[in-house]
């Protein structure tokens, strides 16, 4: 039986609990900025889709899709352009920002973004699919204990934009996943706040399903 | 939302909103152990079992260089120098030399997303994977490093290094 004593405290016990819980999950840390950013407001990225899972053209809409979701989905006004297939297989500071496969496998990691800067901003970005490590699957169905390319890719061009990991569950840029999820391809408020910190919207009126400053070119 | 005080309730209404705070607060703190890379998370004591060395130390140098690895990528790699070693599994030593991707030369900096950036001065827990005679690397990448605060608990969670040393005891060395 609850004392009268704990019907004085219990409310503000409650709400204490409560707003602790509710701070720490998602309030206090949200999305973090990497430091750089693009100086230009579009830049090119070329992928390679030679892998051990899809056909390339499965890969190459599923690779577009999550990259296209920054776009898409906030008033950015920075954005990636597919440049089209490219055959390179390695990754160095070299200005072509690459998306590739490779067969091999890096402890858990899914995916890995490496990321160059200078004092100007981001120079390179290029983004690593373990292929070796996990199987993998694009579109909404089908997928058994494997992850869907265009989640993982839209998380990994969330670091490719300068963003990084976030506490807040839900969000894109939550730095894990389980199976077969379809929920980081729907960018979280979170995610859409730090990319919009990132590269502020060039007007605020802009309804929030137009793309600024952003251009897909297919190149088959 | 705070509850008004002034709204009677009975003694089984707030033992379940109690009991609904705490289980919300659990599972947050719970939440924040998944503050690593992209991919499923591995236990402490897994992580161990995988390491050939796990050691607590302080980030006391950090020596960068250009490297081509086994895949043909030419990147920055970092020796980082740790001092004050604890070791937890693994053949006791004073100092260790753990090879990571990332950091900077002239002004020139790579950062990779699945591993986490480091301080002089830092202390962590290393599960190292050693892949040759002289090159100890963190296994399972950002998983392999567990940086401590001043209190001794893993950033962001309420993991303490007494946990993580039970848990690598756990793992057998």
């Amino acid at each position: 039986m609850m004392t009268t004593g704990w019907r004085r405290i219990a409310p503000g016990f409650f709400s204490v609990v409560l707003l602790a819980a509710l701070t720490h999950s998602s309030g206090l840390r949200a999305f973090t900025l990497n430091g750089p950013s693009w100086a230009a407001p579009s830049v090119p990225y070329s992928l390679n889709p030679a892998n051990l899972d899809l056909p390339a053209n499965a890969v190459e809409a599923a690779i577009l899709e999550g990259a296209t979701a920054w776009a898409t989905q906030t008033n950015a006004s920075f954005g990636f352009s597919y440049a089209g297939r490219s055959s390179h297989t390695t990754l160095t500071n070299d200005a072509v920002n690459l998306v590739i496969f490779r067969n091999a496998s890096s402890g858990s990691t899914i995916a890995t973004t490496y990321y160059w800067y200078n004092s100007s901003g981001l120079l390179d970005a290029d983004i690593v699919f373990w292929d070796a490590g996990f199987d993998f699957f694009s579109g909404s169905s089908g997928c058994a204990s494997g992850f869907y390319i265009e989640d993982v890719a839209a998380h990994e061009f969330g670091h490719a934009l300068g963003l990084g990991h976030t506490n807040v569950g839900g969000a894109t840029m939550y730095p894990s996943i389980s199976y077969c999820s379809t929920g980081p391809r729907s960018l979280h408020a979170d995610d859409i706040a730090g990319l919009e910190a990132l590269y502020p919207p060039s007007s605020q009126s802009s309804p929030p399903s137009i793309p600024t400053g952003f251009r897909i070119v297919i190149t088959p | 939302m705070p509850v008004d005080p002034n709204t009677p309730r009975t003694a089984p209404t707030l033992r379940l909103l109690l009991s609904l705070a705490v289980a919300v607060l659990i599972s947050s703190l719970a939440s924040s152990n998944h503050t690593l890379a992209q991919g499923p998370e591995i236990p402490v004591t897994e992580r161990a079992r995988r390491a050939d060395l796990v050691v607590v130390g302080e980030i006391e140098t950090v020596q960068s260089s250009w490297r081509v690895n086994e895949y043909g990528d030419r990147l920055i790699v970092s020796a980082l120098r740790l001092g004050g070693v604890e070791t937890l599994k693994g053949q006791p030593q004073s100092t260790v030399t753990v090879e990571v991707e990332g950091e900077s030369i002239d002004g020139m900096t790579l950062k990779v997303s699945d591993l986490p950036a480091f301080t002089l001065g830092e202390r962590a827990v290393f599960f190292l994977s050693r892949v040759s005679a002289r090159r100890l690397v963190p296994s399972l990448r950002g998983q392999g490093v567990m940086k401590l605060d001043q209190n001794d608990r893993v950033e962001g969670t309420g993991l303490s290094l007494a946990d993580i040393r039970q848990s690598v005891a756990a793992a057998g060395r």
